[in-house]
């Protein structure tokens, strides 16, 4: 008889598995057993597996204190008949036997991410794109500075801003060690500084459109899109260094955690459509090198006004009809 | 001089009554002011201020009037002159004793005597000296030195004669007061001689004075050239007129600069009084010169950003008389062909159709080491005249 256990966690991932053989295999936590497990809920002699006269593998219950629980945590009781791959606990360990001609699942091409990831596991790639996030702070920070600057300020408030980000890098790889995933944790740190630093980029250029465009809805749904696109990409990264998820998996669960943020912030923004005070457009002045969009007459612009007299025409009747029909 | 108080006093106290605009959910009175009877057949003029919640909301309120025997009763509106603050009431009742208007304007320094109740005290008579109409000011106001009180306000301002000079509206402080000239009660009063009450649509009416006041005020000032005058590196509009005087500050003392700014800001202080929540006719404009050779040109464009973006202009519209703003951002070309950046936002009176608030902010481009940062806020104007104005405004805003 020749038998394989495996030792695995409740997620069915194996931690360690032995090939056996022998007409019967003894487990327990004496060292005289032929499968040895360290565990003070383990009886010396606790179970033994032998094959029966029909060939069918039984499992014999040797008067142990805590017994043998099948899948289902109910007591097996002094015996009981095995298929391959059927999964008892012992003590606290869930094992699995299995014969040698048990199936397997069909073998995975390597992921090339994977590649990308291990490669990226280095200590200097993750140092450099925590530097690059930095100096990327400290000009944003100096390109805003319009009072004295003091340098000692920026590059503290830089660092600290940096030292605080770590946090997302430390998270997934505390997380891949929950969920059994080998640990690549500088290779988290060089993901989320390179979308940092992706995500200041696209700010900038948000910036310019501004600049160029206006504060006008097209800039706006573009920007909020553009933001979208880099969350999902930013979750995906996260959970293929933290879980064991497939990348069919990962990418349905951040599409649904990013629609699932932008519509609570869209509800938690809601206002009841009070009158604001003050306009709440914001225009952006960037050096005048940067102008891209050309401009246009008295004329022109006289009649793109027409546009907003009328839509203020508009909602101010709006507004008295509403109030009419609330009295 | 006592003597003529006391006398005015005996005389024509059964013609002053104080009017009350009643609120008919609460039954307390929401605001008073006084009145004064102007004819036999009953008619009594006060401040319009006095009654505005009663015109804007007649649901919601009622107006009454006490006499000097206190006894109370109705009154209604027959007009009102919201540019001047002025209503013509109708008492139903006849008046034997009743204010004549004065037919001529008194001399400078001659003795006046507000007349009035004051914090609801009692009638009072306010001795004073006439100084004339106020010269720097749009809307003619005569300048009276006596204290006018609250609860004064729609009271008359009499001669020696007993005869009414001018209405009492407002206080600047100690011993200043402002009296509406009485040519314009005649005005009201001849306009609606012949008219009964219920028979004008008031807030029609109202909506038409604006246009038509603002259409006045804009005329005059988009008839004649802008004076200019330089504000760093660009030209501005100086006083545009004497109703629209101009105050300048700069940064020059300040300690650690790190960059030169001057400031330039015309407006016209006089807005008209609608309702509580809603006062028009504000406008102002101003100019912000930026320039430094210390700061690096991104910085200076963020400095520039938050000078742009500052807010501008008070707000005197409730959330219920006016529209969101609805903006637009341009790049602009301004007369001389110089790039402007600009943002407009326009907002719609919900009660005055065709009347709008308007305000503009630019900043003048090419140059990055310096810029010139324009505004104006104008409330309650037409599309046309904030066309007109705006076209001025690109005319006159330029690099030097």
């Amino acid at each position: 008889m020749e038998i394989i256990i495996e030792l695995i966690t409740r997620n069915n991932k194996v931690k360690s598995f032995q090939k056996l053989s022998g007409d019967s295999i003894k487990i327990g936590r004496s060292y005289e057993n032929d499968f040895i497990l360290q565990d003070e809920h383990i009886s010396p002699h606790h179970a033994e597996i032998v094959q029966a006269e029909n060939g069918s593998l039984v499992l014999i219950d040797k008067c142990s204190v805590n017994g043998i629980r099948d899948n289902k945590n109910k007591d097996v009781g002094a015996q009981v008949n095995l298929k391959s791959g059927d999964v008892v606990t012992i003590g606290k360990h869930l094992i699995r036997i299995v014969l040698p001609h048990h199936p397997i699942a069909k073998t995975k091409k390597l992921n090339p991410l994977e590649d990308i990831a291990s490669h990226a596991n280095q200590w200097y790639l993750a140092l450099f794109a925590a530097l690059v996030f930095f100096s990327s702070m400290l000009v944003k920070s100096y390109f805003s500075a319009i009072d004295d600057i003091i340098w000692t300020k920026l590059f503290a408030t830089a660092l600290l801003v940096t030292i605080g980000l770590m946090l997302f890098p430390l998270l997934i790889a505390l997380s891949a060690r929950v969920f059994k995933k080998d640990v690549k944790f500088f290779t988290a740190v060089v993901f989320s500084f390179t979308m940092f630093v992706a995500w200041q980029i696209t700010a900038g250029l948000g910036q310019l459109l501004l600049f160029n465009w206006g504060d006008s809805g097209l800039v706006n749904l573009g920007a909020d899109l553009v933001e979208f696109v880099m969350m999902v990409l930013f979750f995906c990264g996260c959970f293929y260094l933290a879980s064991n998820m497939s990348l069919k998996r990962i990418s349905i669960v951040s599409c649904s955690l990013v629609v699932s943020i932008a519509a609570l912030f869209y509800f938690s923004s809601q206002d009841d459509g009070a009158v604001q005070p003050y306009p709440m457009s914001y225009a952006v002045v960037l050096p005048s090198g940067m102008l891209l969009n050309s401009a246009i007459s008295t004329e022109q612009s006289v009649d793109q006004f027409d546009a907003l007299f009328d839509s203020a025409l508009t909602e101010a009747k709006q507004r008295n009809k509403e109030a009419d029909e609330h009295e | 001089m006592a003597q003529d108080a006391n006398e005015l006093f005996t005389t024509f106290s059964p013609a002053l009554v104080q009017i009350k605009s009643i609120n008919l959910e609460s039954g307390q009175k929401s605001s008073i002011g006084t009145g004064f009877f102007i004819s036999k057949d009953g008619n009594l003029v006060t401040n319009y201020h006095v009654i505005s919640s009663f015109v804007q909301s007649p649901e919601k309120y009622k107006l009454e009037y006490v006499d000097d025997q206190q006894g109370t009763y109705s009154v209604k509106v027959i007009a009102v002159d919201v540019i001047n603050d002025l209503a013509l009431l109708s008492s139903g009742t006849n008046s034997d004793v009743f204010f004549k208007l004065s037919e001529q304007e008194p001399e400078k320094g001659a003795d006046l005597f507000a007349l009035g109740n004051p914090h609801d005290l009692g009638m009072i008579v306010v001795p004073g000296t006439y100084n004339g109409i106020q010269l720097k000011s749009f809307y003619q106001r005569i300048h009276f030195t006596g204290s006018i009180n609250p609860g004064m306000s729609g009271g008359p301002t009499v001669n020696h004669a007993g005869n009414v000079v001018g209405i009492n509206v407002a206080t600047a402080g100690n011993q200043i007061g402002f009296l509406v000239p009485v040519e314009r009660l005649w005005l009201l009063v001849n306009k609606y001689k012949n008219v009964k009450t219920a028979e004008v649509d008031l807030l029609a009416d109202i909506g038409e004075q604006l246009i038509a006041n603002q259409t006045d005020l804009y005329q005059q000032l988009l008839a004649s050239d802008w004076p200019t005058t330089s504000l760093g590196g660009a030209i501005v509009p100086n006083e545009m007129s004497t109703f629209m005087p101009c105050w300048g500050d700069s940064n020059q003392d300040q300690e650690k600069k790190q960059y030169n700014q001057a400031t330039s800001n015309c407006r016209l202080e006089e807005s008209i009084y609608i309702s509580d929540s809603l006062r028009t006719g504000f406008a102002q404009i101003g100019f912000n010169w930026i320039e430094s050779d210390k700061l690096n040109t991104m910085q200076l464009s963020h400095l520039y950003t938050l000078n742009l973006n500052a807010r501008y202009g008070h707000n005197n519209a409730g959330r219920d008389d006016v529209s969101d703003f609805q903006c637009n951002e341009n790049i602009l070309e301004n007369a001389v062909g110089n790039t402007v950046k600009g943002l407009m936002c326009i907002r719609a009176y919900r009660q005055y159709a065709g009347l709008f608030d308007v305000r503009f902010t630019s900043l003048l481009l090419e140059k990055d080491d310096q810029t010139l940062i324009g505004k104006y806020f104008l409330q309650g104007v037409t599309k046309q005249t904030a066309n007109a104005f705006y076209a001025k405004f690109m005319e006159n805003v330029q690099w030097k």
